[in-house]
C-alpha cells in the first residue's frame, strides 16, 4: 500500500504524529501497571508500545525512501518502505491481537498472538492481506467493546469505541485504495489521524486528578 | 464516576488493595472490624493484605495499647488516584482491572 507521490511528506508526518499520540497512550498505561500491577494495563501498555514502534519505522523508513529516491514500481527486492511496511504490519497486527486477546484474558489465547504476528513474514510485501488481517482485528476488538458497552454504559467507552471504528474505517479505506483509487488511501490516513487525536482528547481527560 | 462497591465476585489485588483504602480513608484511624466489614474480607484475607499495604507504605498501623487503627498514608491516597484514573482508563477500552 503505497501514498501517492505528492502526499509521501504529510504521510511520513501523520505517522510520526501517530507515534507519539501511541507512545503517550503506552506510558500512561505503563506508569498505571507499576502503581496497580493490572495485567489488562500491561496488555494495553504493550499494545500501544508496539503501535507506536510499527508506525516511527514506517514514517522514518518512508522519510529515508522519500528523501533518497522514489521508490520503484514492479520491484523484485524489498525497499527500505517494503521493511519499513513489514515492521509495520507486524507491530500492527501483533498489537491489535494483543487487545483483542485482552478482552479474553488467557495465557492459551495471547500465546496465539507471536504465530499471527509471523504472518507478514510469510506474506511479504502482500500488503492487501495485511491490511485485512487487521480489518479482521479491529473489528473482533470493535465488538468486544459494542458488547462491552451494551453491559456497561459509559461516556469514555463509547468514545474509544467511536475511535476503533474510525480505525477500521481507516484500514477499511487503505484497503480499497490500492484497486480504487489513492486518494482513498489519503482519506484513510486523515481518518486514522483523527482516530489517534481523538484517543489523545481522551487521554488528556483520563489524566485529570480526580 | 461512581465507585463500585465491594461485593463477592472475583476482585483483583489491585481492588482489594483499593477497597480497603477506601475502607480506611473514610474514617480517620480506621479499626479491623470496620475495614473487615467495608472491605468485604474474611479476616484471614483482610490481615495479610493489611500486612501487604502496611509493607508497600500505602497504610501506617497505629498501635496503642491493645487498640490497633489504621490511617492512609500520602502513597496510599495517590494509589488511590492512580487506581481511580486507571479504572476509568481500562473500561474506555472495555477492560476490567
Amino acid at each position: 500500500m503505497y501514498p501517492p507521490r505528492w502526499f509521501l511528506p504529510y504521510d511520513i508526518v501523520i505517522l510520526l504524529a501517530i507515534t507519539l499520540i501511541s507512545m503517550a497512550i503506552a506510558v500512561f498505561a505503563l506508569r498505571g501497571y507499576r502503581w496497580i500491577k493490572e495485567r489488562s494495563l500491561y496488555y494495553l501498555f504493550l499494545a500501544f508500545a508496539l503501535l507506536a514502534i510499527g508506525f516511527f519505522a514506517a514514517g522514518m523508513t518512508e522519510g529515508i525512501d522519500y528523501l533518497g529516491q522514489p521508490y520503484p514500481r514492479g520491484f523484485t527486492g524489498l525497499t527500505v518502505t517494503d521493511v519499513g511496511g513489514l515492521v509495520y504490519y507486524a507491530c500492527s497486527i501483533l498489537a491489535f491481537v494483543i487487545l483483542a486477546f485482552a478482552y479474553f484474558r488467557t495465557a492459551r489465547e495471547i500465546a496465539i498472538a507471536p504465530a499471527l504476528a509471523a504472518l507478514p513474514i510469510a506474506l511479504p510485501s502482500y500488503y492487501p492481506a495485511l491490511e485485512a488481517v487487521i480489518i479482521v482485528l479491529l473489528f473482533v476488538i470493535v465488538f468486544a467493546q459494542v458488547v462491552h458497552l451494551s453491559v456497561r454504559k459509559s461516556r469514555s467507552a463509547f468514545a474509544v469505541l467511536i475511535t476503533f471504528g474510525m480505525l477500521l474505517v481507516s484500514h477499511a479505506l487503505i484497503l480499497v485504495s490500492s484497486a480504487r483509487s489513492e486518494d482513498l488511501y489519503v482519506a484513510g490516513m486523515i481518518v486514522e489521524l483523527a482516530a489517534f487525536v481523538f484517543l489523545l482528547v481522551l487521554l488528556l481527560e483520563w489524566r485529570k486528578p480526580r | 464516576m461512581s465507585e463500585r462497591a465491594p461485593s463477592a465476585r472475583y476482585r483483583s489485588k489491585g481492588r482489594i488493595f483499593a477497597d480497603i483504602l477506601r475502607a480506611v480513608k473514610e474514617s480517620e484511624a480506621a479499626k479491623p472490624t470496620h475495614i473487615l466489614y467495608k472491605a468485604n474480607l474474611s479476616h484471614d484475607r483482610l490481615t495479610k493484605y493489611l500486612s501487604m499495604l502496611e509493607d508497600s507504605g500505602l497504610l501506617l498501623k497505629n498501635v496503642d495499647g491493645d487498640k490497633v487503627e489504621y490511617s492512609i498514608t500520602d502513597k496510599g491516597e495517590q494509589f488511590l488516584l492512580e487506581f481511580r484514573r486507571m479504572e476509568q482508563f481500562a473500561d474506555a477500552f472495555g477492560l476490567e482491572i
